[in-house]
Parts: structure tokens; C-alpha cells; sequence
């Protein structure tokens, strides 16, 4: 019973997504698959949209290194912190999670949108993908500080003559190795699949995949959006799936 | 190979004012075993905290090894050797790599670190265990490679804290022996923290009893037990029977002899194996509680009067 219910919500969920990476091999979706299947629109979307695979791709790995550098860091000092301050830090985190995208956009199109061309470098997506990741990132590894008794061990290391650099390197990091990991796949999957606020933060010349994925269903014929969908399925679930087990594996 | 540590007028207080430490003095002579013993609260932890240099003194407490003022020195860079409670292995090292951090981070070289780590982890019976995961270990195990991870780089000064805490009472014995002979062999001055007298009584050659961040006595074990301070170390480290006013004796002061002075009813016994633990309601004027006393050999049952002489020299004049 709990298996066909299993197999119901799974296609529910899976159902649409199949299906649109279906009419992205077909002919003509409308006059169904009898029109035959082509390879010609995954072709054209390689062609139009191939470079916002690439920025969402570059963007991700730099919102993660710019996350790791900064979350890991700040989560150390907010979990050595007693204050209170650092407590209701730690409650403002999810604001910026909560705040709709737009507004975040907006806010930074108002700061940054008149500073020369920054407007249309891609490191003004950059800054925006921090802001809405960076908490998800100090979570994950708050969580793992608190765990693991690292405190107690870092007295240890600390007994044992070893200076910050020491213990924080030998000893903090590879505890709470499993919690950077969860915020490095959190954010890695957050980055590439952010579109509310990466759209308002885009132009023609910094488009990410969402966004451009937004534009191929608005503008073109609905195989070249869903042959798009396949492409993104292809290219980024199984690199997705493997952090995971990565992520898992290392982490135990 | 060993310092003399001294606490010098050292307090310890928490942020709202109340004191986990009065101002205190001890004194820990080269090469000693003291064992700081108290109820929990009492400020023990604390003062090995102070020591370890993981608390700082209040303002006018110093801390000296061998005469230099330590104080201002953090803990890694006082050179000591720690045990912490539950033993705080690092679960990302294995067995070897854990003994061996402390002289990893000393820049010791690897050849000569190895070496190190093979004769510590033969000193601590581990031989065979170097490439153990740490979670793989058993408690005992456990136990051992925190202390062979202290000793590993050479520390002047080992500081304890609970050694035995997380283990159950038949392992806590033997290594309970081990330890000691263990100390005896490296004539380090160690300063452990326990709440339990039989084994600070045990491995010290110091007792150091303490209550509510006071020290209330300092002396050998059996100094402390054959004359306490006060009533409460008298009852922290043994038995006391009281016999009316500020008067008190141990249990081996009373034994059954038709000719004695002291009565008291046979309430309830218990057979401990060598010998059987008799609680006696005293028939004296002004005795308050039960008195304990051991017998070997078969008792009188529950119930029936015995009659008991005192050994006046044992007599234990004790202030509240």
C-alpha cells in the first residue's frame, strides 16, 4: 500500500518533469510523438543558451568559495561568542532567506546599479547569490559546531600546546567537515537554482541557467524550452546526486 | 623531570560575583600524586582549571612552576600534560595520531615522533591498537590513550580531570592500579580531580579536600582520615559514628567485647564478602544517627544488643 503511495506522490513530483524533457526530443508537441523524435532542439538550445550553463556553473563555485570563506569563519565566531548579540545574530540569519528575492534585488540594483558597469558584470549576480546562500551556509556549520563536543576538543588540542592556527586547522576543521559539506551542497544547489532574484539581477550580457530557461519558455517554441529542460537534468543531477553521496560518505 | 606548582591567594569568580573559587593557596611538591577531593561544586575543577591555565585567577592569584609566574600563560603554552573528563580524543585521529599531536604541533620530526608514540603506546599496554579508529575504542582504551597522549610530549606537570568518571566500577580498580604504578614509575607531579575518597585515598600521596570553592584540609590520606579538619571531610573521606558532643570515632575504633562501655542495637548487616557491614542503633546518651562497624566472622542478628569497647585513643574531637 505505502509502496503504490510511494510511487503516485514520486511520478506527482517526477511526472511533469519527465514530461517536458520528453517534448524536448519530440517533433512537434503538439502533434504528439507520431511527428517523431529530433535532436535538433536540444542543438538550438546548446547553441542560444550553452553560456548561462557556464555563468551559472562559474557563479556557483565562486558563491561557494566566497561562502566557505566567510560562513565558515563567522560561524566559528558566533558559536565562541557567549553574547547575547550573537544569539539574535544568530535568529537574523534566516531574514534573508525570508525576505522575498525581488526585494533583495531591488535593494541591490538601488546600492550597486549606478556603480559604472557593475550593473552587467557578473559578480553583481555574485553578491546577490551570497547574500540568499551565506545563511544557509552558517547554519550548517553552526549546527556542526554545536555537535561534536568540538569545545571540549579544542581545550584538548589547546592542552596538548597547539596554537589557533593548529587546532583550528587540525582539529575544528575535519570535525565539523560533515556540516561544511551539507552547507557547500545546500549552497551549490541553491546558487544554480535560484531565478527570483537572479532574474531581476540579470541582463543579456549575465544570464544564468533559471533565467535563461525563463526566457526559452517565454520566447521560443515550448520544445526549445523543455529540450532545455533536459539539458539541465543531464548536466546538473548527476553531478548534483554524486556531492550528495560524497557529502555523505565523507561526512560519517 | 618534575615542577613544584604553586596557586598562590588564587579565586576564581563567575561574571555575577558568586565564587567558584575563595582565595586559595596550595602548594604541589615535585614529583607528588594529589588528588583534589570534593563533592561536585566544590571548586575542584576549577582549581585544576587554574593550574591547567584554562581559567584565569581573579585579580592578586598567581600561578608559579618552580618559582616563575605562569600566570599569564595560556594552557598550550605551559607545557603541561591533561586528562579531560570523557577524555576528548580526537575522533578525526587514530590512536596513534592522537598520541602523537601534542608533539606533532611541537614541530618534533616524524621519525623521532614515531618513535615517541611506539614507547608511549607500550607504556600504556596499546601496542597492536596504534591505527584504531578512536570510536572503535573501549572506555578503558579510551582512558589509556588520553594519558598517552598528555605524556607523550615529556610534560613536568599532569593534570587529571575525573580519570575514572566515565568508566564502571570493576574497570575504574585496575586501572585504578595501573595508573598508579604507572606514576610511580614517572615521579611526574600529578593533580587529579575525583569526587570519589576511596580513589583519591588510592593514587595520592596528597588529599586536597575541598567544599563550597574552599580547601578545608591538605594532608596525606591518612592524615585526613585519622584526623580530619572538621565533621565534613571526616564523613567525605570515611565513616564517622558520633558518640555525643563534637565527639567521633571510625568504625575499627568499636569492637565487640562483653566488657565494654558502649551498647547499641543490630539494626541491619551486610555481608560485603571479607567481611559484614553492621549499622547499630547506639544505646549511648546524645549519640545521634546509626553507628557503623565491620566484623569478620558470623554476627549477632538484626535486632539482638551488642555490647562494644572503645579505643579512646581513636576518639575524634570534631567542630561542626
Amino acid at each position: 500500500m505505502s509502496a503504490v503511495l510511494t510511487a503516485i506522490v514520486a511520478l506527482f513530483l517526477i511526472g511533469p518533469v519527465l514530461l517536458s524533457a520528453l517534448a524536448g526530443v519530440t517533433a512537434n508537441w503538439f502533434l504528439g510523438a507520431s511527428a517523431g523524435l529530433t535532436l535538433a532542439w536540444v542543438v538550438k538550445v546548446w547553441d542560444l543558451y550553452a553560456h548561462t550553463i557556464g555563468l551559472s556553473l562559474w557563479l556557483a563555485l565562486c558563491c561557494l568559495v566566497c561562502t566557505l570563506l566567510l560562513g565558515v569563519p563567522a560561524a566559528y565566531a558566533l558559536a565562541r561568542t557567549p553574547s547575547r548579540l550573537a544569539r539574535l545574530l544568530e535568529e537574523l540569519l534566516t531574514l534573508p532567506v525570508a525576505v522575498p528575492g525581488i526585494a533583495t534585488a531591488l535593494g541591490l540594483i538601488l546600492v550597486w546599479g549606478a556603480v559604472g558597469d557593475f550593473r552587467i558584470h557578473w559578480t553583481f549576480l555574485l553578491i546577490g547569490h551570497v547574500l540568499f546562500t551565506l545563511p544557509f551556509m552558517l547554519r550548517a556549520v553552526l549546527a556542526a559546531l554545536r555537535g561534536a563536543e568540538l569545545e571540549v576538543l579544542e581545550e584538548a588540542a589547546r592542552a596538548c600546546g597547539a596554537n589557533f592556527r593548529q587546532r583550528f586547522l587540525g582539529v575544528v576543521l575535519p570535525n565539523i567537515r560533515g556540516g561544511i559539506l551539507a552547507g557547500a551542497l545546500m549552497v551549490t544547489a541553491l546558487s544554480i537554482g535560484e531565478f527570483n532574484m537572479t532574474l531581476l539581477l540579470s541582463t543579456p550580457h549575465t544570464m544564468t541557467l533559471p533565467v535563461g530557461l525563463a526566457d526559452s519558455y517565454a520566447s521560443m517554441r515550448l520544445e526549445v524550452g523543455s529540450a532545455f529542460t533536459l539539458v539541465f537534468l543531464v548536466l546538473l543531477v548527476p553531478p548534483l546526486v554524486a556531492m550528495q553521496a560524497l557529502s555523505e560518505r565523507l561526512g560519517r | 623531570m618534575s615542577l613544584t606548582a604553586l596557586l598562590q591567594n588564587c579565586a576564581r569568580s563567575f561574571p555575577d560575583g558568586t565564587r567558584a573559587l575563595h582565595p586559595t593557596t596550595l602548594e604541589f611538591a615535585a614529583g607528588s600524586v594529589t588528588a583534589l577531593l570534593g563533592p561536585s561544586g566544590c571548586g575542584k575543577t576549577t582549581t585544576l582549571r587554574l593550574l591547567a591555565g584554562l581559567a584565569m585567577p581573579d585579580a592578586g592569584g598567581r600561578v608559579l612552576f618552580d618559582g616563575t609566574d605562569v600566570t599569564g600563560l595560556p594552557v598550550e603554552q605551559r607545557g603541561i600534560g591533561m586528562v579531560f573528563q570523557n577524555y576528548a580524543l580526537f575522533p578525526n585521529r587514530d590512536v596513534a595520531g592522537n598520541i602523537g599531536y601534542g608533539l606533532e604541533v611541537r614541530g618534533v620530526p616524524k621519525a623521532e615522533r614515531t618513535a615517541r608514540v611506539a614507547e608511549m603506546l607500550r607504556l600504556t599496554r596499546l601496542e597492536g591498537l596504534g591505527h584504531r579508529r578512536v570510536d572503535q575504542l573501549s572506555g578503558g582504551q579510551r582512558q589509556r590513550v588520553a594519558l598517552a597522549r598528555a605524556l607523550a610530549p615529556a610534560p613536568r606537570l599532569l593534570l587529571l580531570d575525573e580519570p575514572f568518571g566515565a568508566l564502571d566500577a570493576r574497570l575504574r580498580e585496575a586501572l585504578r592500579a595501573e595508573l598508579a604504578a604507572l606514576l610511580a614509575t614517572l615521579r611526574i607531579t600529578t593533580i587529579f580531580v575525583t569526587h570519589d575518597q576511596a580513589e583519591a585515598m588510592a593514587l595520592g600521596d596528597q588529599v586536597v579536600v575541598m567544599q563550597s570553592g574552599r580547601v578545608l584540609q591538605q594532608g596525606s590520606p591518612r592524615a585526613v582520615y585519622q584526623q580530619p579538619a572538621n565533621r565534613f571531610v571526616g564523613q567525605f573521606v570515611g565513616t564517622l559514628n558520633h558518640l555525643g558532643g563534637d565527639r567521633f570515632c571510625r568504625p575499627e575504633a568499636l569492637r565487640p567485647d562483653p566488657a565494654g562501655t558502649l551498647g547499641g542495637v543490630v539494626l541491619v548487616s551486610f555481608f560485603e564478602g571479607g567481611h559484614t557491614r553492621l549499622h547499630l542503633r547506639p544505646e549511648v546518651p546524645g549519640a545521634e544517627g546509626e553507628w557503623v562497624l565491620n566484623l569478620g566472622g558470623t554476627v549477632p542478628a538484626a535486632g539482638s544488643r551488642m555490647t562494644l569497647a572503645l579505643d579512646s585513643a581513636a576518639v575524634l574531637h570534631l567542630p561542626a
